[in-house]
């Protein structure tokens, strides 16, 4: 009997106890630890939206910093390139004042040589003229009282026309072509009227380079043949 | 502008140096015929005689010889003739 009501206070005691324990389970740990658990649920939510957050901004901070970069580079670039534009635009502006300044001399020369052309042309002439004048009376001298007229040809040979040859016939022409070969020595292109003796006058003039000689044989050859 | 600048100081400079080439030409040819009949026949006249005389000094080899000769009293024959005369016809 004292064991049975030991028992019974036993069970009593051990339902009270895990009354108790229920009791203070539910009241000092399953509340706190929902509520905690509730609280680290909202501050995991919070941290992950934070989190996504400032991984936004990262990315768009990383993003302005690229942009800042190529415009930074764009900007160095372009630098550079007004740099190079300036510099040439130098060099070209260099250029043309080297132009102008040439042009400027060239119409200085060309102004110069005008005048000078002027002058020659007014000065030199006459002087050419005075002297023309002074060795064309030479050559009328020569021609009238030695009958001897000397032309230049086309085919650049030489031509000695003699007259006062013939005594009846003073005008009539006496004519001898003469050149002078690629050896430098002299030819007779032509002879009329044609003389036997030209071959030897011409071999002799070559021995000798007497040409006034040569001449002189000639015409005393032409006076003969009108004999004749 | 430049190119056409050098084209025309060209232009002048070659037609200066056709006038002188023209000019030379003109006096090369003349003198060289007075120099070819001096050397045929080395007279050096008298221009200041009346025009019917003939005087001069041909410049012989050997001695120089006076002309004086009156055209008037001979023919252009006989005058030619004497002259040539002057001139040696030895080598």
């Amino acid at each position: 009997m004292a064991q049975t009501k030991d028992d019974n206070e036993l069970e009593i005691l051990e339902k009270e106890i895990k009354d108790f324990r229920t009791t203070f389970k539910t009241a000092c740990c399953s509340e706190p630890i929902e509520q905690t658990l509730g609280l680290r649920d909202l501050w995991l939510e919070s941290i992950s939206n934070l989190s996504d957050k400032w991984s936004k901004r990262l990315k768009e901070g990383d993003l302005m910093i690229n942009r800042f970069q190529e415009y930074t580079n764009e900007l160095l670039q372009k630098n550079k390139s007004i740099e190079e534009k300036q510099e040439n635009l130098s060099e070209v502006l260099a250029s043309i004042k080297d132009g102008e300044k040439q042009n400027a001399d060239l119409m200085n020369s060309i102004q110069e040589l005008k005048e000078r052309l002027v002058r020659k042309s007014e000065t030199k002439s006459q002087d050419t003229e005075e002297k023309l004048e002074r060795l064309s009376k030479v050559e009328k001298t020569f021609k009238e009282r030695t009958g001897l007229e000397i032309r230049k040809t086309c085919a650049n040979h030489l031509q000695f026309i003699f007259r006062c040859i013939d005594h009846k016939d003073p005008d009539k022409p006496y004519v001898l072509t003469l050149s002078i070969n690629e050896a430098g020595a002299y030819e007779v292109i032509s002879c009329s009227p044609s003389l036997d003796c030209i071959e030897e006058l011409q071999l002799k003039v070559r021995e000798t380079n007497n040409f006034s000689a040569f001449i002189a044989n000639i015409r005393k050859a032409f006076i003969a043949l009108s004999y004749k | 502008m430049n190119t056409e600048l050098k084209k025309e100081l060209e232009e002048v400079r070659e037609e200066i140096e056709r006038l002188e080439k023209k000019d030379n030409d003109a006096s090369m040819s003349a003198l060289y015929l007075s120099q070819l009949y001096y050397r045929i026949c080395p007279i050096d006249w008298d221009y200041s005689c009346e025009a019917t005389l003939i005087k001069g000094i041909h410049h012989g080899p050997d001695i120089a010889q006076r002309i004086n000769v009156d055209s008037s009293q001979h023919s252009r024959c006989f005058v030619g003739d004497y002259l040539w005369s002057l001139v040696p016809t030895t080598w």
